[in-house]
């Protein structure tokens, strides 16, 4: 399988980004899409651990699982190596870097139960991507993340001073601006031809 | 509380998709075939019933440090078991609903009742609400499939019921139909039974 | 107890086993028959390729055939060695005559690895029937590239046009799904899929280059 990194990370930020073709992430993305500065933050964050739970469960998957023959145990060990990673980040930012701690320490919790993290685990695995593929798909994943939360955090935020009907208040209207969003990423499907 | 009680707060009253608004990233992705919505459905009530009445067994002997990990582990098996069961028994389905299935793990409903019933109740009662949270969550993605399925593919459930005249809607089985259409629930529901003044 | 700082180790410990212990089991217990599954599907799609031309040597019908598909896959269908070729090679034989060839074929689509199944007459240029093994393209869209409009356009194609050029097969033009095809080389695409709808006839275009000249040499 040889789709060249490159394209995998144009790829899965534009024309199949994880939030708004795959719907993975959206409990954290409606909950926390009210302010900008916050969305930067977990988006950041998202990113981060996104490349990196991606490149370690590849190599988990590659030469522990594989080898041993328990392959179908891998939803309960990717979610534990996410789970202990999120955690040992907490501990390394909040020992040295206190100040990054508390901006991005908050967000971290909430990462371990964002579907996207496990969601890009198990695509890499199935669509069965190499070491360098899976961490560009990772990453480019985070990325689109992000590029998602930071455009409805500014809608949304020039959303307050207008008429909303108070049914549709908080996650109706967001899901209506992810919506159209949505359709507007469907325009990009064209340009990563370059294969 | 009645058991019957428990489970219409669950299902119903306090609905977790559209009263608390979770577990929407795996609601929405298999929603465009009512037959990978209700199976998807269906092993969510099994999850959550189990994983709820197993969690709330052995709530007194759980040590606190360590709670969010057990749940974590009694949800992640259980939904394996789905997984093996699908796998071995319905491997179309399973095909189709693809890495959704283990996605079910991240559900925030799954956590949420764990978290909220399963910990501080009975067993019985848990079971009870672990299965009324997984109906309510399984209606919604019936409804959301239903008008998916009907304008995007002009079937109910993979049998053809519109004619040859009926041009299928390519937005219905594109992404952006699930947004509104869980959307226009939400804000339907909010109006008609909860209330909400415009 | 509870209050030991072993105690939660322990515990989480026995839970891991436990669930650990149940998954094993319930695993070995299904992991034949999730195997015998998966060989039987793909016994049945490579006998379903070749069943027309099977039908149309032995008079029998399609049906009949398919439904008998164990035996039928016996009788007829045989697993070649083609050495070299590096690709699963099947073929369809009535009372000692080959009918048909049938290929496992790979490719890439947008999202990744392709594999597809094609079946072929005995000269190697006209497909008899396709079908996509395995694809991991968007649900809905490039996904279906599964669906038998799509895949019924390649049937019956003389697909190796002009056996002794460089590339022996012929481009295509692409045409909206509601478009009806006026001339031979246009192919109806996937709507909101153009990459993997050309992914596909990439895949073939390849495939077929690399298996013709193969089988010119194996046969001779």
């Amino acid at each position: 399988m040889d789709i060249s990194a490159f394209v995998l990370f144009w790829a899965a930020i534009f024309t199949s980004n994880i939030l708004l073709t795959n719907f993975l992430g959206m409990c954290s993305y409606l909950s926390v899409s009210k302010e900008i500065e916050s969305s930067f933050g977990l988006g950041v964050a998202v990113i981060f651990v996104l490349t990196a739970t991606s490149a370690l469960n590849w190599l988990v998957y590659h030469y522990i699982l594989v080898p041993f023959d328990i392959v179908y145990l891998q939803f309960i060990v990717f979610i534990i190596v996410i789970a202990a990673f999120v955690q040992f980040l907490e501990l390394l930012i909040e020992r040295y870097a206190p100040a990054l701690y508390y901006t991005l320490g908050i967000f971290l919790p909430l990462i371990t139960v964002n579907c996207a993290i496990l969601g890009v685990s198990l695509f890499m695995i199935i669509r069965s991507y190499n070491f360098i593929q899976s961490i560009a798909y990772g990453a480019g994943s985070g990325i689109g993340w992000l590029l998602a939360i930071l455009m409805l955090a500014g809608i949304r935020r020039k959303l307050k001073e207008k008429m909303v009907p108070i049914g549709l208040h908080g996650a109706g209207i967001s899901l209506i601006i992810t919506g159209i969003m949505a359709m507007g990423f469907i325009g990009f499907s064209g340009i990563v031809q370059i294969q | 509380m009645k058991l019957k009680d428990i489970f219409i707060t669950s299902a119903f009253t306090e609905n977790s998709v559209w009263r608390q608004i979770l577990g929407i990233c795996s609601a929405l992705a298999v929603t465009n075939l009512m037959k990978n919505s209700l199976i998807m459905g269906l092993g969510v009530i099994f999850t959550l019933a189990f994983a709820n009445l197993t969690i709330s067994f052995i709530r007194n002997w759980t040590p606190r440090s360590v709670r969010m990990m057990v749940q974590t582990l009694v949800i992640a098996s259980y939904v394996i078991i789905v997984d093996i069961f699908l796998k071995a028994n319905m491997p179309e389905i399973s095909k189709q609903l693809g890495p959704y299935v283990g996605l079910i793990i991240t559900n925030c409903i799954l956590m949420g009742r764990a978290e909220a019933f399963a910990s501080q109740n009975k067993p019985l009662d848990s079971f009870i609400d672990g299965i009324g949270a997984g109906v309510g969550y399984t209606l919604v993605l019936l409804v959301i499939s239903f008008i998916r399925e009907l304008f995007g593919f002009g079937s109910i459930f993979g049998i053809q019921v519109m004619g040859d005249w009926w041009t299928p809607w390519s937005i219905m089985v594109m992404a952006p139909s699930a947004f509104f259409i869980l959307a226009m629930l939400i804000w339907h529901i909010n109006t008609r039974f909860y209330k909400a003044k415009v | 107890m509870k209050d030991s700082f072993l105690f939660p180790i322990v515990f989480m410990l026995i839970m891991v086993v436990i669930f650990v212990g149940i998954l094993a089991v319930m695993y070995r217990l299904s992991e034949e028959k999730i195997a015998a599954y998966q060989q039987d599907v793909f016994q049945r799609q490579v006998l379903a390729l070749m069943v027309g031309k099977i039908a149309e040597a032995t008079n029998e019908d399609v049906s009949a055939i398919l439904d008998a598909i164990l035996e039928s896959y016996e009788l007829y269908v045989k697993a070649v060695n083609t050495e070299g070729l590096e690709r699963q090679t099947f073929i369809a034989q009535v009372a000692d005559s080959t009918v048909a060839y049938c290929f496992e074929i790979k490719g890439k689509g947008l999202w990744g690895s392709m594999k597809a199944l094609v079946s072929t007459t005995t000269d190697f240029r006209t497909i008899v029937d396709f079908a996509i093994v395995e694809q991991m393209e968007t649900p809905g869209l490039g996904a279906r590239i599964e669906e038998d409009w799509f895949l019924a356009q390649f049937r019956d194609r003389l697909f190796v046009q002009s056996p002794d050029a460089e590339d022996i097969t012929s481009s295509y033009e692409f045409i909206a799904e509601t478009q009806v095809p006026e001339r031979e080389d246009q192919l109806k695409r996937v709507t909101g899929a153009t990459i993997t709808s050309d992914s596909v006839v990439k895949m073939l275009r390849n495939e077929f280059n690399h298996i013709y000249r193969y089988m010119q040499d194996y046969r001779s």
